[in-house]
């Protein structure tokens, strides 16, 4: 047993400490509170392939090499990956408590299925959401930990967007739907580039995704609906505003890939144009949902108004980001994609 | 109803029967509506086997049979089941808190250099092995059938805890005169890690278990409210990762009893290192001796510190063999490797 006394060593005490004192600001002791000095200098390229935190003091061991890949600053960063990160843990919030349940009140059963089958869709794109990012954390290298920091939040927030729409969809006397055609999933899974990703994730569901939850909850008759779609879409703000800064940042940091991802793009769209036309049991739950008492072909008339919205959406991210000219090369079915059944 | 022109094609309806199942009664209970409240029926009982491996259907929803499949998936409900995820899910979210303003900053005041140097060796530690806490449970959710959905999102609210938990210790670090000193060994290696049984026996049985002791130590090692309340609260999440941890192997065990070896296997290969590692169960090196500096009290005090840091190590120690204990490994008493087992008590 090692209890005998010893004589400390304590040569740590001597490591060449970078010393700061970070004051709280109006939100309390964020991340941006404690970028000063050295700890708040994001190099361009993280030139350490272990964890070594930013900012710390020189002479550590050298040890392993581990699985990042993501080591330049170009490829991953977003000058608001800080402030959204603490915003993401303001504004948390439980689907157990946190949604008025006792609202729901009995509905026809069409109604009540078309429910179910918008949620399949939504707690099926959660669910995607978390494989996406869980295979993408571990390749961002320490040094941009603001952004790793930030997607824990979105991969937190997207576990909680698949449970609440299962909740919804088996609390009210309906159920789960037919899973989505998986066309979509394939596309994001598929991405080789974590700014392809982003864009299809952040930019694409994201704006899409916000547009279709404020229709729904502006179509739907409860409060516990209305909430949840009011709530998921602020957590989805959050993620198309890193979509965007990281898109804009990765062009100002390298021009030369404006043309590729003009190019690149089409693969999401394509893929998002298909499974949409595709999805026909939640094409027509959106029509039940949307037309409501005004009949099914007002729901297809809001329906197609709102495509026209996402796509809409996704081009105004594009645009915010520095990408205007995407707005006339994009995949022309986005803004349509059930042309062919109307 | 308004009547309005056909000019839209009839809707043909076949999804609304799509043979799953409805009408379930369902009631929120005391914490509000829970995934244990709605998953009842078909939602219910995941499969022993399952045999969504390659889309993203929900559990209880209709398959297309036509799904462009996405990847490999684990099949057996053992190889990654935990009894308790719903629970500790639910617990986490009800659970999060806020680095920014849950910690009463303000109660931080300037320590002698000693102190404040201990601790930022300390938080330096802390906030380098909490990120690989968080990439390796992430780097396993794409291999998770979405028949065991709660797995993984019991694995999303440990990456949010754990990302909280470096944060913390980063801003406790810069935020009273002292700042990040020489990193350690860290543990990315850990990311190398294949099986998930093998990433759970290694990280939530043993690492976040150690850890959790520590945290549970911090009325003794903070040196004010602020830190006193990091702790405290790390050691609440810490405990939800535990529990899962434990509750997965003891499943793991029970149904696949012939993986036994194979456990310790991993476990002869994990014990030694924590000898080595800088924050592990030795009491030399740079982040033990800045323990024992905080727990006497200042370089001054250091033995004092030294055999307080003694009874944490063995606390540690033996709050492990309990934990093997409760999964079904008493047996690791006697095959515990030496730097570990001198702690132990009969």
């Amino acid at each position: 047993m090692p209890d005998e006394p010893r004589t400390p060593d304590l040569k740590w005490m001597d490591a060449e400490v970078e010393r700061v004192r970070a004051v709280p600001g109006e939100h309390g002791m964020t991340l941006e509170a404690i970028n000063i000095g050295r700890y708040g200098v994001v190099p361009d390229h993280w030139p350490y392939l272990d964890d070594t935190p930013r900012g710390a003091a020189p002479g550590g061991p050298v040890t392993f090499a581990s699985s990042y890949s993501i080591m330049d600053k170009a490829d991953v960063w977003a000058e608001n990956a800080a402030q959204l990160y603490e915003e993401a843990i303001r504004e948390r919030w439980t689907s157990a408590a946190d949604i008025p349940w006792a609202t729901l009140q009995p509905l026809p059963y069409e109604q009540e299925r078309a429910i179910g089958q918008i949620c399949t869709r939504l707690s099926e794109q959660g669910f995607l959401t978390q494989q996406v990012l869980g295979h993408w954390l571990e390749k961002i290298a320490y040094g941009f930990l603001e952004v790793k920091s930030f997607l824990a939040t979105q991969l937190y927030d997207a576990g909680r967007q698949c449970e609440v729409f299962r909740k919804r969809a088996l609390a009210n006397g309906g159920g789960l739907g037919i899973e989505t055609p998986g066309i979509w999933n394939r596309a994001l899974v598929d991405s080789l580039k974590w700014t392809e990703c982003s864009v299809g994730l952040h930019i694409l569901q994201g704006a899409t995704t916000i547009r279709l939850l404020e229709a729904l909850e502006t179509a739907l008759p409860s409060e516990a609906d209305q909430t949840i779609c009011r709530l998921v879409a602020r957590d989805q703000r959050r993620h198309l505003a890193y979509g965007e800064a990281h898109l804009a940042f990765h062009l100002q940091k390298r021009p030369e890939r404006r043309e590729q991802l003009n190019t690149g793009f089409f693969r999401a769209e394509s893929a998002y144009a298909s499974d949409t036309a595709a999805d026909r049991p939640f094409c027509e739950a959106l029509v039940i949902v949307l037309g409501g008492a005004d009949g099914h072909d007002a729901g297809w008339r809001r329906l197609l108004a709102l495509q026209e919205r996402q796509a809409q959406a996704y081009l105004d991210a594009l645009d915010r980001a520095g990408m205007p000219e995407h707005r006339a090369r994009a995949y022309a079915a986005i803004h349509r994609p059930l042309a062919a059944l109307v | 109803m308004t009547t309005e022109t056909a000019q839209y094609p009839a809707l043909k309806l076949d999804w609304l029967e799509p043979g799953t199942e409805s009408g379930l009664s369902v009631t929120p209970s005391r914490r509000g509506l829970s995934l244990e409240d709605v998953d009842k029926g078909g939602y219910g009982n995941p499969p022993e086997h399952t045999t969504n491996l390659s889309t993203m259907r929900q559990r209880g929803s209709a398959a297309r049979g036509n799904t462009p499949r996405v990847g490999r998936r684990w099949d057996a409900k053992a190889e990654l089941w935990s009894a308790s995820a719903a629970m500790l899910y639910e617990e986490a979210q009800a659970r999060q808190w806020s680095s920014a303003l849950d910690i009463p900053w303000h109660t931080l005041t300037a320590l002698p250099d000693d102190l404040e140097l201990a601790m930022c060796q300390l938080c330096t530690f802390l906030t380098q092995v909490e990120f690989i806490a968080a990439d390796l449970p992430a780097r396993f959710m794409p291999f998770i059938s979405p028949d065991f959905y709660e797995v993984q999102l019991f694995l999303g609210s440990q990456a949010m805890d754990e990302s909280r938990h470096e944060d913390v210790f980063r801003k406790r670090a810069l935020a009273n005169g002292g700042g990040l000193m020489r990193p350690g060994r860290g543990a990315s290696a850990l990311l190398s890690l294949q099986d998930f049984t093998e990433m759970t026996a290694l990280i939530h049985l043993v690492g976040e278990g150690f850890v959790q002791t520590m945290f549970r130590m911090g009325e003794l090692v903070g040196q004010n409210e602020a830190e006193k309340r990091i702790f405290r609260l790390c050691a609440q999440d810490e405990s939800r990762h535990v529990a899962f941890g434990v509750t997965h192997l003891k499943y793991t065990l029970e149904t696949e009893p012939e993986r036994r070896e194979e456990l310790h296997a991993y476990l002869d290969r994990f014990e030694p290192a924590l000898a080595i590692s800088q924050g592990g169960i030795t009491i030399e090196g740079d982040v033990s001796e800045s323990m024992a500096v905080l727990l006497g009290g200042g370089t001054a005090h250091f033995d004092e510190g030294r055999q307080k840091l003694l009874a944490i190590r063995k606390k540690q120690v033996n709050e492990y063999m309990h934990r093997l204990e409760v999964v079904g490994l008493s047996e690791r008493r006697e095959r515990m490797h030496e730097s570990l087992r001198q702690y132990l008590t009969v």
